[in-house]
């Protein structure tokens, strides 16, 4: 049955694996440019030239500065486009692979052919372990992306450099597909409950700006920088993460063994 | 053994068959001390489940028509002269309804005497 | 010889009160077909999904005299839409459900496949309605299973293959395999079955072997003013037939009126008639 699951969800994982190489390859057009920015910056304010480039330094500041202890390569991938952002694509991904896991085979009326074979049980956790290690294949890929792209542009990068947040993203992978996948066990239909996911995940970190919801604010955990720059723990938000993920599975699992076919 | 079973037929299906191996045995293609073909056997080609075909064996052993021997199958015991007995035996009930129909039309028995005469010259 | 399946007062029923199943009772013994026969809407696929544990009901049901549910890969079903992958080539599906279960015998589906001709790379969603029956029917019967379920297995199939399919069937049977099967095809189940359930609103009208009622019963025509003198004996099935009255009976109960003269017709039912005679006796009330 795992290879049946594998099998429906090679497409997506191959067309994500591809999205992230072209990104990834496309962050090195903006190398040349970022060293120059680094250079820039590592000399002193007074001898820039001209105010112009001041300014410009100032607001590129954050990116160009690399910290102490982290390889300038490896800040680079973090920074940019595919490093940076790449965290905001998981909750997205988690969606499109957890969703269609039980609703499609509902709606197409494809369930009976498992049902008649597997117990529910073994339904529910095979089907919910082959969609989480898809997902978390992809952001093992996704992860090595960046620094595979730099190796092949020259720029000699640690290929697990990028690899400081694979942590978060895994528990916060894990927590999102949980969730949606439980919609998944309850929705009788695939396109509203994914329409509103995609509004859901647009939604969350808009809310999060206002303090009192800033725990909604996955992304920042998401990005893996405070570990990078190894402050702040955050041991507390992957056990909460963790739970609430174990406690959706359990809840699929008890909803989708008491349902009626 | 070829035979062909009528489902329109007010005989059930059994019942075809048993009449089908009587027939064979007045034909003279089975006869006495002769295995008869096994159910499974029976069953592909006459085209019926084999319990249609088992009943039948059931029927024609407790007729004494067929014993049954461990690791044979079924034996045909009784010879032509026996089997007419039955046979017609087994005719009479199908011939119940047409002739109560007669009957309580109120066509006289000389005249059904006559028809079977008639038709009996033209077979 | 053992029952295969044993249904006892199954009861189903689903939102807003409406009894699907009222107290079903049957059994089907080992090495035969049976054949749930009735109306569209009489409660067959339900019933199917209950045994298949698909729904929750009241009742008992055992088949080989355990839970269905703990012997999954004893039992092969076959649903009423025919569930197939779609997006799929049929090669792939047959792959994916010898995947799924080891009961499934590759060998003999490859057989059936060529058997009855279905294109192997074509996708499945590009197969015919029958096609697809078809398709869903080899992937139930190639698991070596003991009890095979079956739900409307010739649906929207040509007359040609219908008939193989019913050969296939048999084939499990001379195995010694049970077969229990829905179907609102009267001579399907005439020539496949050994026995047959005739079911409607939810209730079993009769349970038996078809060979028995052709021996056993009767229906009987006569006028409505000699209806009086079958108040003694049990009728089965009453109801208007162009205005004469139409009885199904028992042919020992028949035996007990004196007067045989007042039957108009008495005919040996077939299947066929002694289905429509209940049905007709179950909603046209005298």
């Amino acid at each position: 049955m795992f290879y049946k699951e594998l099998n429906q969800l090679k497409t997506v994982i191959v067309i994500f694996i591809l999205v992230f190489f072209a990104l990834s390859l496309t962050m090195m057009a903006f190398k040349p440019m970022y060293d120059d920015l680094v250079k820039l910056y590592s000399k002193s304010a007074s001898e820039l030239s001209s105010t112009s480039m001041e300014a410009m330094a100032e607001s590129m500041k954050d990116i160009a500065k690399v910290p102490e202890g982290v390889s300038e390569n490896v800040w680079f991938v973090a920074t940019q486009w595919n490093g940076k952002n790449f965290g905001q694509f998981i909750p997205l991904m988690a969606l499109i692979f957890a969703l269609p896991m039980i609703c499609r085979e509902r709606e197409k009326k494809t369930l009976s052919i498992l049902l008649s074979r597997v117990s529910r049980k073994n339904i529910i956790t095979v089907k919910y372990l082959a969609g989480l290690s898809s997902l978390l294949f992809v952001i093992l890929i996704g992860n090595i992306t960046g620094p595979l792209a730099m190796n092949l542009f020259g720029y000699g990068t640690n290929l697990f450099g990028g690899m400081y947040a694979f942590l978060n993203q895994t528990v916060a992978g894990t927590f999102v597909f949980s969730l949606f996948f439980l919609i998944s066990v309850i929705s009788g239909e695939i396109l509203k409950p994914m329409i509103l996911g995609i509004i859901a995940v647009i939604a969350v970190p808009i809310i999060s700006v206002f303090s009192w919801a800033s725990f909604l604010n996955i992304y920042e955990y998401l990005s893996g920088i405070k570990t990078l720059l190894m402050f702040g723990s955050e041991s507390v938000y992957t056990a909460v993460l963790l739970v609430l993920s174990a406690m959706s599975f359990l809840l699929s699992l008890t909803i989708f063994e008491r349902e009626e076919f | 053994m070829w035979m062909k079973i009528n489902l329109r037929s007010s005989l059930p299906a059994y019942q075809q068959i048993i009449m089908g191996i009587k027939e064979a045995i007045l034909k003279g293609s089975l006869t006495e001390d002769d295995t008869a073909p096994s159910i499974r056997e029976l069953a592909q080609s006459v085209n019926v489940n084999p319990n249609t075909v088992a009943r039948a064996y059931r029927e024609l052993e407790s007729e004494g028509v067929f014993v049954a021997r461990q690791g044979v199958g079924y034996i045909v015991v009784k010879g032509k002269n026996e089997i007419i007995k039955t046979f017609i035996l087994q005719l009479e009930t199908q011939l119940v309804e047409p002739l109560t129909k007669l009957k309580y039309s109120g066509v006289g028995l000389e005249s059904i005497d006559e028809m079977l005469r008639e038709l009996w010259e033209k077979i | 010889m053992n029952t295969a399946l044993e249904i006892k007062n199954l009861k189903k029923n689903y939102r807003k009160n409406i009894d699907v199943l009222k107290g079903i009772s049957l059994s089907v013994q080992e090495g035969t077909t049976h054949a749930l026969l009735g109306p569209n809407g009489a409660g067959k696929t339900t019933l199917l999904k209950c045994v298949m544990d698909f729904v929750r009901y009241s009742g008992d049901i055992r088949a080989f005299s355990k839970k269905p549910g703990d012997i999954k890969e004893r039992i092969a079903y076959v649903s009423e839409e025919k569930a197939l992958y779609r997006n799929m080539s049929v090669i792939k599906f047959l792959k994916i459900c010898e995947r799924i279960s080891p009961a499934f015998n590759m060998g003999r589906a490859a057989e059936y496949i060529s058997n009855f001709s279905i294109p192997v790379n074509k996708k499945i969603s590009t197969l015919s309605t029958g096609q697809c029956t078809t398709l869903s029917m080899i992937s139930g019967l190639s698991q070596d299973a003991d009890l095979f379920l079956f739900d409307e297995p010739t649906h929207g199939m040509d007359p040609v293959s219908r008939v193989m399919m019913m050969d296939k069937i048999r084939e499990r049977i001379i195995d010694g395999k049970t077969v229990f099967y829905t179907s609102h095809i009267i001579p399907e189940v005439e020539q496949t079955a050994d026995s047959v359930s005739i079911i409607h609103g939810g209730q079993i009208l009769f349970s038996g072997l078809i060979d028995d009622i052709k021996e056993k019963y009767s229906i009987v025509y006569i006028n409505s003013e000699c209806l009086k003198e079958f108040d003694r004996i049990p009728l089965i099935s009453k109801y208007n037939e162009r205005g004469a009255i139409a009885l199904l009976v028992e042919n020992v109960e028949l035996y007990k009126i004196a007067d045989q003269s007042i039957v108009i017709q008495k005919i040996t039912p077939s299947l066929e008639d002694f289905f429509m005679a209940l049905i007709r006796g179950m909603t046209n009330v005298l």
